[in-house]
């Protein structure tokens, strides 16, 4: 408890690779823990009901609506956030494949489409465009009609699997 | 919207956490995944000022088939996306993944759990519909000791259930498929939650000429899930090529014995129609596995 009685929890968790030691209210989101305590604002808040996916995170690898996912919940556990995804610089065959194939408009969407595409072709290096489709339902785009987004998925899976 | 605030609980064991519900009454709530209860916390509609949050305690995230039993156990923190992917499930249990594919989407299935989904007792919900059609029970520990409750008498009203005030749900049994059996599990939706959901498992007799036996559930248009009894009947003990004459109105029988209210999902007309429609679909699905499962 902290001096006005409000109930804090420490929690260590590693985001995009980097410890950190913070305090929180139990009753704080792993979204608002990202935007407003580290200021990694590539995760939006938009339908705040987990249906929309832009505030998709990788908890321990696995895709979660962050707007409804308790920020205790990723006490030692890995966060990755759309920061994550480039290293030192050089951006992921997934982001580059969104900017080359039309995958990004306003941008909005295109945090939460990017990490749940990795997920998938993390388990499924050469998914089929069924595959990708159903995979990737529960991330709404109100921008690109959707096809670039799958043919940007197409097109990194490709890269990724090392063929031209 | 931020959350109201509240007090975190974690326990380390089922023993503990009776007591904890007892303490808090109906100002305590257990917390599993959060997909549901986080959610109607946001929107003010329930107020827990104590969540007792379960994760911690060991034992309760199994999948077990025992053989000799003929049972699959599920631990009530089995998120929708381990039952989805579990290999062992798609093995003896295939209409499971089915179902668990169809749920929401993979954000939530990755937080949500089973125990939860059924806990909560949404109408608009998936697992409790099947569930019911494979004859699922589920064990509450409670501070008077534990129980096994079947699922035809778990569901009471919509977001109600028989667990007591100081219950946990520990597990969820589910009997041996029927030999010469296949189900299918589908379900009328536009967004997340179904609009209408409709279980079917058939079992056929020997040299498949006919159908032994036919358990068809309906989710999402009664405050509980339900079974079919009357529709069922049309289907038992007919050979397979009349069943498949008659789909129309054994799909309409089914709407019939359903009650669905207009709401926010659709009109009382469009639910009932949904029924006959997912009946309908279900049953030649259900067949139509057969005959490749037959094929080999």
């Amino acid at each position: 408890m902290d001096e006005q009685g409000k109930q804090q929890v420490q929690i260590r968790v590693r985001v995009n690779g980097e410890e950190h030691e913070l305090t929180v209210e139990p009753r704080e989101t792993l979204l608002e823990l990202i935007r407003n305590r580290l200021g990694l604002t590539g995760t939006k808040l938009s339908c705040d009901m987990e249906v929309c996916g832009a505030c998709t995170v990788l908890l321990d690898g696995k895709p979660v609506s962050s707007c409804t996912t308790l920020a205790f919940e990723a006490r030692d556990r890995e966060v990755v956030t759309i920061e994550g995804l480039s290293s030192h610089g050089k951006l992921h065959p997934l982001q580059e494949a969104f900017l080359e194939n039309g995958g990004v408009q306003c941008g909005f969407c295109t945090p939460g489409m990017i990490l749940t595409a990795k997920t998938l072709l993390d388990e499924n290096p050469d998914p089929t465009e069924e595959e990708i489709k159903e995979y990737m339902s529960g991330n709404l785009c109100r921008c690109t009609g959707y096809k670039m987004i799958v043919e940007s998925i197409v097109a990194a899976a490709k890269k990724m699997r090392g063929e031209r | 919207m931020a959350l109201p605030r509240f007090t975190l609980h974690e326990p380390d064991s089922v023993q503990e956490v009776p007591s904890l519900l007892l303490r808090y009454k109906e100002n305590g709530a257990i917390l599993a995944g959060g997909t549901e209860l986080l959610l109607v916390m946001k929107e003010r509609v329930v107020r827990y000022e104590h969540l007792i949050n379960i994760k911690h305690i060991p034992g309760l995230d199994h999948i077990r088939y025992d053989e000799q039993e003929g049972q699959l156990t599920i631990g009530p923190l089995v998120t929708h996306r381990a039952l989805e992917s579990s290999d062992l499930v798609r093995e003896k249990y295939p209409v499971i993944v089915e179902m668990e594919r169809q749920v929401a989407n993979i954000r939530i299935r990755n937080m949500g759990t089973i125990g939860g989904n059924l806990c909560f007792a949404e109408p608009h919900s998936d697992a409790g519909t099947l569930l019911l059609a494979l004859g699922a029970r589920v064990k509450a520990v409670g501070s008077e000791g534990e129980r096994v409750v079947p699922l035809e008498d778990f569901f009471i009203d919509f977001y109600e259930t028989a667990l007591k005030e100081d219950e946990i749900l520990t597990d969820i049994y589910i009997p041996r498929m029927p030999p010469a059996s296949s189900g299918a599990y589908l379900r009328s939706a536009i967004a997340e939650r179904p609009t209408v959901g409709v279980a079917v498992i058939l079992t056929f007799s020997p040299r498949d000429e006919g159908i032994e036996d036919a358990v068809i559930t309906l989710g999402s248009v009664n405050p509980t899930p339900i079974r079919a009894p009357e529709a069922e009947e049309l289907i038992r003990g007919k050979a397979i090529g009349e069943v498949l004459a008659n789909l129309e109105s054994i799909g309409e029988r089914a709407a019939q014995e359903s009650d669905p209210t207009g709401d926010i999902h659709a009109s009382e007309w469009y639910k009932r129609e949904m029924v006959k429609v997912m009946v309908k679909r279900a049953i030649q699905e259900a067949y139509d596995k057969r005959v490749r499962q037959q094929k080999g």
